[in-house]
């Protein structure tokens, strides 16, 4: 093992950080789609319409309830043939971690607004805001810096599940390291040590940028 | 000719759940009156003045500011709430924004005033609150005396014609105490309408037009500062008296 020279060379490096390419891609689209839709997601569980109330907590008790590797099987076989619109495995698996992120990320948000002091409403309130101006520059600003941590921590969790979506055939980073090692001289612990170094700088970077949208202003 | 009114209560009744909070009020406040509002904690003070801006809606009877009528509806409500400005215990400066931000978010949000403009007169509110210097810090950088001073610049920034405070000084240290009650009594001399929750004994007597003593939900004495405070006729008012004036 003195020689890594199979492994750190051009063409096997440009491989793996396709693979990289992938996963942050799709990480980057589930966190921004989870995001969003969880913020929905949550604004329609706080609903005081019943029926959105009762849709919302559905879909994010159900989804919460399911294991991410159903999710992505879902997605990739059974959906297709309910939308009647065939997916590419990145399509899948972009729908899958976005779906099953945004149930996670409802929960935060949720926890997140109603953590925000009713006095801060009730100031907006009195200052003649309608409801939708204070969620939107009271209301939904304060929860979100208040839950940076747990959802950084939840877009950690969701980056290093995309490797799951190896198992419907997206080359990701996990997927390529796996591919790497079963081909001479067939050493899987340098790969996935690489591997796991590539992983904890990404989560790392994540986790920075977190801290630094945090601690802006509260 | 007597002033015109600024705040009507008539037959209001509330109860939260069966609990009655608010039993027969019936109140006129003048235009340009300060009214001060005392009472034992529970009397129902606090739920008045919070009726009078729809923070709270009443079960019963009529609440009228302004000549509008406050029936809980969104723009008619908005409306209201624009010409009504409040100043809260726990101050409740929006956390994310800085001071000026907090003083220019309703103008520029509510009533679509430009930021330059709105930018301008908050820093002129600041000058009267004697905060000039603290425009672009966060509400969390102040101390609790400049946070109240800093809400009131906020409810004065609206052009309210009134201004309720809901137990303001209630939440500050003794030595910040002062800083408050001196805005707010520069204020009472420039004829905007004040209802005031407080226990600042001092305030009522100096800058108060009217006492109102409320005990139970009721308001069970009302009297110009001088007769109340010499001669409460209320026998539960002349027991809160003596107990507050006591030490």
């Amino acid at each position: 093992m003195t020689d890594l020279g199979w492994l750190f060379n051009r063409g096997t490096l440009t491989f793996l950080a396709g693979g990289l390419g992938v996963t942050l891609e799709l990480a980057a689209i589930a966190i921004a789609v989870s995001f969003v839709a969880g913020i929905v997601l949550a604004l329609g569980r706080l609903s005081r319409f019943r029926p959105l109330s009762v849709a919302a907590t559905i879909y994010i008790e159900g989804m919460r309830a399911l294991p991410v590797l159903l999710v992505i099987f879902f997605s990739y076989f059974a959906l297709p043939r309910i939308i009647g619109v065939k997916l590419d495995p990145f399509a899948a698996g972009a729908i899958a971690m976005s779906a099953f992120t945004a149930a996670l990320v409802a929960e935060i948000v949720r926890a997140g607004i109603l953590a925000v002091p009713k006095g801060l409403v009730e100031a907006a309130h009195s200052q003649g805001l309608s409801n939708a101006q204070i969620l939107r520059i009271v209301t939904l600003p304060i929860a979100v810096r208040q839950m940076m941590p747990a959802l950084v921590a939840q877009f950690v969790t969701l980056l290093k599940d995309t490797s799951l979506t190896a198992v419907i055939g997206i080359l990701e980073l996990t997927r390529r390291g796996q591919i790497v090692f079963a081909q001479p001289p067939f050493q899987p612990i340098p790969v996935f040590a690489l591997i796991a170094l590539v992983y904890f700088t990404a989560n790392f970077g994540l986790a920075q940028i977190g801290r630094r949208l945090e601690t802006r202003t509260l | 000719m007597p002033p015109p009114v600024a705040i009507a209560f008539s037959g209001v009744q509330k109860w939260f759940g069966t609990n009655h909070v608010l039993v027969d009020i019936d109140l006129t406040i003048a235009t340009g009156e300060v009214v001060v509002v005392i009472g034992p904690s529970g009397s129902g003070k606090s739920t008045l003045i919070r009726c009078i801006n729809g923070l709270e809606a009443v079960q019963q009877g009529t609440v009228v500011v302004g000549g509008k009528r406050l029936t809980a509806t969104g723009g008619e409500l908005a409306a209201i709430r624009r010409e009504v400005g409040m100043v809260f215990q726990a101050f409740h400066l929006y956390p994310h924004k800085t001071v000026l931000e907090n003083i220019t978010l309703a103008p520029i949000t509510v009533k679509r005033v430009l930021r330059d403009q709105a930018e301008r007169e908050a820093r002129a509110l600041l000058e009267r609150v004697d905060l000039p210097e603290k425009a672009d810090a966060y509400p969390a950088q102040l101390s609790g005396g400049q946070q109240q001073r800093v809400a009131i610049a906020r409810a004065l920034a609206m052009q309210p014609k009134v201004l309720l405070f809901d137990e303001p000084t209630s939440a500050l240290d003794p030595e910040m105490i002062a800083e408050v009650l001196d805005v707010m009594k520069a204020l009472a001399h420039t004829g905007i309408t004040m209802v005031v929750v407080t226990h600042e004994m001092g305030f009522a007597r100096e800058v108060g037009d009217r006492v109102i003593f409320m005990d139970a939900g009721r308001i069970v004495e009302q009297a110009t500062p001088q007769q109340f405070f010499s001669a409460p006729g209320n026998p539960r008012a002349q027991l809160f008296l003596s107990k507050i004036l006591a030490h």
